[in-house]
């Protein structure tokens, strides 16, 4: 359901980190890394997001987990719908227009890149 | 299919073997607590515990770990917050469940239970132990008392509100006369009504002499006119005694007691007189009367008056003993064993009718024991020194007894303290019940209140400020109803204790309701009463050593990320 909710400033960095590669599969630990996120408050936004349909989520399949790295249980992945990147678009350029208040500039908060991405560590920019 | 490769995190990890990674004991303990949060986890949304568990492998530190664990924990709070109050549903899907009937019915019970007077009787109870300025009659309260009572010639009123005035007071004498000529078997009030050190209420002498008249077998007029006089000489203008008073050599008592024989000769009376009755049945029974009459039902009130009963100086009646009992001695010295032995009796006599007939349990109680013990220690002497087998071992057993009475009434006192613990955590049930009523009444009427104003907004009803309201109105009757039960339980002996009030169980009412008035004193007065500070700057050093561990920890772990940004 399309409702409109005013996304919180949590809710924000963690759209702009899933909206900035919409199409690709995210780990919840990676997401928490990447948008200084603490589990505690990351986890029940992915749950909210997904209770409105705006999130996908799926578990690693087997064929995944065949591929050398045994020993370890399957991971959770995230991805907007496309539900979740229209409002996610909607909600991100709401924000934008409001950071030009100085009050509001603090909450647009850019997600901020691992220090070992900054780092351009070979393979990365795969992602 | 997915292409898990491109992940950093991954990337990462294939580096690590993890098989080579020790399982510490931190590690451990993480996973173990991760199993627990899936365990506990609503059954509905389990995926997401499983979700955070699968993520522990990834992290290289136990910091990481640990920080993920209390992100764990938050999220389990949230997520029975979630399914308490969508149900599992889907928040959209989930149907807003307003307060029903079985609500209304639990706040008309809540409502309906303070009609019972006992549990009203609690609360103000209660009320008043947590303010103890408005636990006892404030002036105002009782010259609107006496007005009233004087209209209405009402003698037990009038004495009622003077004893409780302060002297300063103008009505306070005047009142107490009135209630004296409308009921004379009232004159007790002059002795309740005086303050034991300071004897300056107005026309004092003349109240004395009327006490005196009206009951003239009884001892304690008598001490109060000597009380007087003894204030005179042994106590200082700031309501300490005289310097004489604190001197180990007894010649200077002696020098200092023989310049009043005016004194001398009143306590002589005192301890002559065959009663001796301290008025404090009297004043509980007047009391209780007029609180009953009032429909006041507060029992702290009633302690505390209880508690504020006047007693005879005891420094007045201990110095008097001792007197007479070095006037035995002199009497030996000089060869008067007769002589010696009226003085000893007379000291002895006092004492057990102080003991028999005082209402106290208190230090009064202990006093009249040291005398008695005094008094038939010298006479054991006397008789032995003189042959007079009979009289000596009879004085011997009235020692031994008095001792055994005295041993077995400091026991009991320390008994009744070591059973206090369970009138406290009795008294602490009550307090935090009360608080309890408080919080989820006030829950109740500002949920309900915000639904009624709010009933039309049902667009509104997929926020989670609408459906946590929902929830709380929901809840709060039936935890209200719950504290309301065991409010009550825990009520119900000191409402039994209180509809039991006489005389006789004076005593169990202070001591019931002492537990009460412990538990808000102890948290008032926590710096100074107990160990409160030593609790507090305890706790506060466990926390900083805890703070600076954790900061230690944590050092390595930065070293270790600017190593690797380096």
């Amino acid at each position: 359901m399309a409702t409109r909710t005013r996304a919180s400033k949590q809710t924000l960095t963690l759209l702009s980190a899933l909206a900035a590669k919409p199409s690709q599969w995210h780990y919840g630990y990676a997401l928490s890394r990447e948008t200084e996120l603490m589990s505690g408050t990351l986890y029940p936004i992915l749950m909210r997001l997904e209770d409105r349909g705006w999130l996908e989520t799926q578990w690693e399949t087997s064929e995944a987990l065949a591929e050398g790295r045994g020993g370890r249980p399957p991971r959770h992945m995230y991805r907007l719908t496309a539900g979740g990147r229209a409002w996610a678009t909607e909600a991100l350029s709401a924000a934008r227009a409001t950071s030009k208040s100085k009050s509001a500039r603090a909450t647009l908060k850019p997600a901020r890149q691992h220090p070992r991405i900054q780092l351009g560590e070979p393979g990365l920019e795969r992602a | 299919m997915f292409p898990i490769k491109t992940m950093p995190e991954i990337s990462n990890s294939e580096k690590r073997a993890p098989e080579s990674r020790q399982q510490n004991a931190s590690q451990k303990f993480i996973s173990f607590a991760f199993g627990k949060i899936v365990s506990l986890w609503p059954a509905d949304s389990r995926d997401w515990a499983l979700a955070m568990q699968a993520e522990l492998p990834q992290m290289e530190s136990t910091q990481e770990r640990l920080h993920w664990l209390a992100g764990g924990i938050m999220s389990l709070i949230k997520a029975w917050w979630n399914h308490l109050v969508y149900g599992g549903n889907p928040k959209e899907a989930t149907p807003v469940k307003l307060p029903g009937i079985a609500a209304a019915i639990l706040v008309l019970l809540a409502i309906s239970s303070f009609a019972l007077p006992g549990m009203r009787q609690g609360m103000v109870a209660v009320f008043d132990t947590w303010n103890f300025s408005r636990s006892y009659l404030n002036s105002a309260e009782l010259q609107k008392m006496g007005r009233e009572a004087e209209q209405n010639r009402d003698a037990a009123t009038l004495a009622f509100v003077a004893m409780r005035l302060p002297e300063a007071a103008p009505d306070k004498v005047r009142w107490a006369d009135l209630a004296v000529s409308l009921d004379p078997s009232l004159t007790w009030v002059y002795f309740q009504m005086a303050d034991t050190r300071k004897n300056s209420l107005a026309g004092f002498s003349d109240r004395v002499a009327r006490l005196q008249k009206w009951d003239p077998q009884n001892a304690v007029p008598l001490l109060m006119e000597a009380e007087q006089s003894f204030d005179s000489f042994a106590s200082t203008s700031n309501g300490g005694f005289a310097v004489w008073m604190s001197s180990r050599d007894y010649q200077e008592h002696v020098t200092e007691i023989s310049k009043h024989p005016e004194w001398t000769s009143t306590m002589d009376k005192a301890f002559g007189a065959p009663h001796f009755n301290d008025y404090q049945n009297e004043r509980f029974n007047l009391n209780l009367a007029v609180q009953r009459r009032y429909g006041m039902n507060r029992p702290v009130d009633l302690v505390f008056s209880t508690m504020a009963a006047r007693i005879p100086n005891l420094a007045n009646v201990m110095s008097y003993a001792r007197w007479i009992t070095y006037q035995g001695t002199q009497r030996e010295a000089a060869g008067d064993n007769s002589g010696a032995a009226g003085y000893y009796w007379r000291a002895a006599h006092f004492g057990q009718r102080m003991q028999l007939e005082s209402s106290s349990d208190g230090i009064e109680r202990l006093v009249s024991f040291t005398v008695i013990q005094n008094a038939f220690e010298k006479l054991k002497n006397l008789y032995e020194r003189t042959g007079r087998t009979d009289e000596a071992r009879y004085a011997a057993f009235e020692l031994d007894n008095t001792k055994a009475a005295k041993a077995t009434f400091r026991e009991n006192n320390w008994r009744f303290a070591e059973a206090a613990s369970i009138p406290a955590w009795s008294a602490l049930m009550i307090h935090v019940s009360s608080l309890l009523i408080l919080v989820t009444a006030l829950l109740s009427c500002v949920s309900v209140i915000w639904l009624a104003l709010r009933i039309g907004g049902v667009a509104e009803s997929h926020l989670a400020s609408h459906r946590g309201v929902c929830v709380i109105s929901r809840v709060a009757p039936a935890l209200l109803v719950s504290s309301i039960a065991l409010f009550y339980a825990n009520y119900f002996p000191y409402l039994r204790a209180f509809g039991l009030a006489s005389p006789r169980f004076a005593q169990n009412l202070t001591s019931t309701f002492g537990g009460l008035l412990q538990v808000p004193f102890f948290f008032s007065h926590f710096w100074t009463y107990g160990r409160g500070g030593v609790y507090f700057w305890t706790g506060a050093l466990v926390l900083g050593c805890f703070a600076v561990l954790i900061l230690l920890i944590r050092m390595p772990a930065r070293r270790k990320l600017e190593k690797q940004i380096a």
